[in-house]
């Protein structure tokens, strides 16, 4: 299984959304997720383990997982582009 | 710490606490009470509306005591909408007011009112000939804030009351965040009703005024008591009237000197910002407050520069502190017509007693900072 964080502040509810959709589309390609979101403004203490991080706004600078910008899921730009490359780079550690 | 986000809250001046202290402690009373030490009470919450409304110009008969800025515009829609010998049913507001104007609006709405919702210029400006045409003779009320609590922008208060009379409505205005930079005499304006706060002044929270000129019909929405001629009802808050008018008196002997660092300050800021590619200045300082200056970074989300600037020891908002729990655009930023990518990117600087010119300064330079920082994150170039 997959763990995914998704880190940001206020947007609860976005990434909440995007939680169902990353774990939906990932689904599909056949990847199990376990997705963590995680408010910034409350702790910036991030566990290590993770396999992909999606950033809401910039925040992380040396981790040992890719990070990825949540921004699509804010302004809905991008976003189908955005849950085919999640999927992609979990498939990529899946088979690895 | 360097803290600009006073149109959110103002911490309180050194004497007002002082003045309110004993009134914590030793003077406990019940103002409403009858022996001589609830009657000292009594006049020393008398006293503080005096200095309330000397410094709106007003009457201090004609000052109604309020919890803060919410339950004035409250006090003042619903009090003229519902007074029983009231029977107009259309009022009018502008587009980029409080949320505590707006949604009172919209609850009277649900009860069968009209509400029209002038829109406003680039800036933020109500037109008056917006309102010239809006006017009905069902129109009872108009309320137009007198500075945007985001923009910082100066409605023509004096012009729109006397467009609402003309047209036989009321006018009331939301001044909580006008007190600290503009000169307001009710009388002079032409105004009927006025909404003040007290945390915006160097004031305690959970204080407020609202003044309504004599013959303004008005309905009490609390019942209970006789306190404020039966107009709000309840045991008053007696140490935060107290402070309330000991910063408005603090506020009357030092306003000019805080005006001028003010307006010092935010000019610097906007010289120092406009120039750098990916800023848009929405508060000209030709039409808005020198207390309030709303920036707007493109391409960058608000919530990730107040994040890294609060991480910076810089404390600002975005939109206005009693919303800021969403990450969407305001609806005053939409109202002004910014575009998605400058609109997420809207923060709010407020300027206020604390601040110096060193403190802007490190404002400026983190302001830069952080939005260097997330841009080259985002691998965002400027527009």
């Amino acid at each position: 299984m997959k763990k995914v964080l998704i880190a940001g502040g206020l947007c609860g509810t976005t990434m909440l959304v995007a939680a169902d959709k990353i774990e939906a589309r990932c689904a599909a390609a056949g990847v199990t997720v376990a997705v963590t979101i995680q408010n910034l403004w409350e702790t910036s203490y991030v566990r290590p383990g993770y396999d992909l991080i999606i950033e809401m706004f910039p925040y992380f600078e040396d981790v040992q997982c890719p990070v990825i910008s949540g921004k699509p899921f804010i302004n809905h730009v991008g976003e189908k582009e955005l849950l085919g490359s999640i999927a992609g780079l979990l498939c990529m550690e899946a088979s690895a | 710490m360097i803290y600009a986000d006073y149109a959110a809250a103002t911490p309180l001046d050194p004497m007002v606490s002082e003045q309110m202290l004993p009134y914590l402690t030793e003077y406990f009373y019940n103002p409403s009470a009858l022996y001589p030490q609830a009657r000292q009470v009594h006049g020393a919450v008398e006293r503080a509306r005096g200095q309330a409304a000397d410094l709106i110009g007003a009457p201090a008969e004609r000052i109604i005591f309020t919890s803060g800025g919410t339950e004035g515009d409250n006090l003042a829609v619903l009090g003229t909408a519902l007074h029983a010998g009231q029977h107009k049913r259309h009022l009018i507001t502008s587009s980029i007011e409080h949320h505590a104007l707006l949604e009172t609006c919209v609850w009277l709405e649900q009860r069968g009112f009209r509400v029209t919702r002038l829109p406003v210029d680039s800036r933020g400006i109500v037109d008056p000939h917006d309102l010239q045409a809006a006017m009905t003779e069902d129109t009872f009320l108009v309320s137009i804030m007198w500075v945007n609590n985001e923009l910082g922008t100066i409605q023509d208060i004096p012009e729109l009351a006397r467009i609402a009379h003309a047209g036989g409505a009321w006018f009331h205005t939301d001044a909580v965040q006008a007190v600290t930079t503009q000169e307001i005499d009710v009388e002079a304006a032409g105004i009927d009703l006025l909404t003040l706060s007290s945390h915006k002044f160097y004031g305690p929270k959970g204080a407020g005024a609202l003044y309504v000129r004599e013959g303004v019909p008005l309905c009490p929405m609390q019942h209970g008591g006789q306190q404020e001629h039966q107009l709000r009802g309840g045991t008053e808050n007696v140490p935060a009237l107290i402070g309330m008018g000991a910063a408005a008196q603090r506020l009357k002997e030092r306003a000019e000197a805080m005006r001028a660092d003010m307006k010092r300050w935010k000019t610097r800021i906007i010289q120092e910002l406009a120039v750098v590619d990916g800023i848009r200045i929405d508060s000209p300082p030709e039409c808005s407050a020198d207390s309030i200056l709303h920036l707007s970074f493109y391409g960058i989300e608000a919530e990730g520069m107040l994040f890294w600037l609060a991480r910076a020891g810089i404390q600002v908002s975005m939109g206005s502190a009693c919303n800021s729990l969403s990450v969407e655009p305001s609806h005053v930023v939409r109202a002004i017509g910014l575009s998605e990518e400058w609109a997420r990117g809207g923060i709010r600087l407020s300027l206020g007693c604390g601040l110096t010119d060193e403190k802007v300064g490190e404002l400026i330079k983190g302001l830069k900072e952080t939005a260097r920082r997330l841009r080259s994150a985002d691998g965002l170039t400027n527009e």
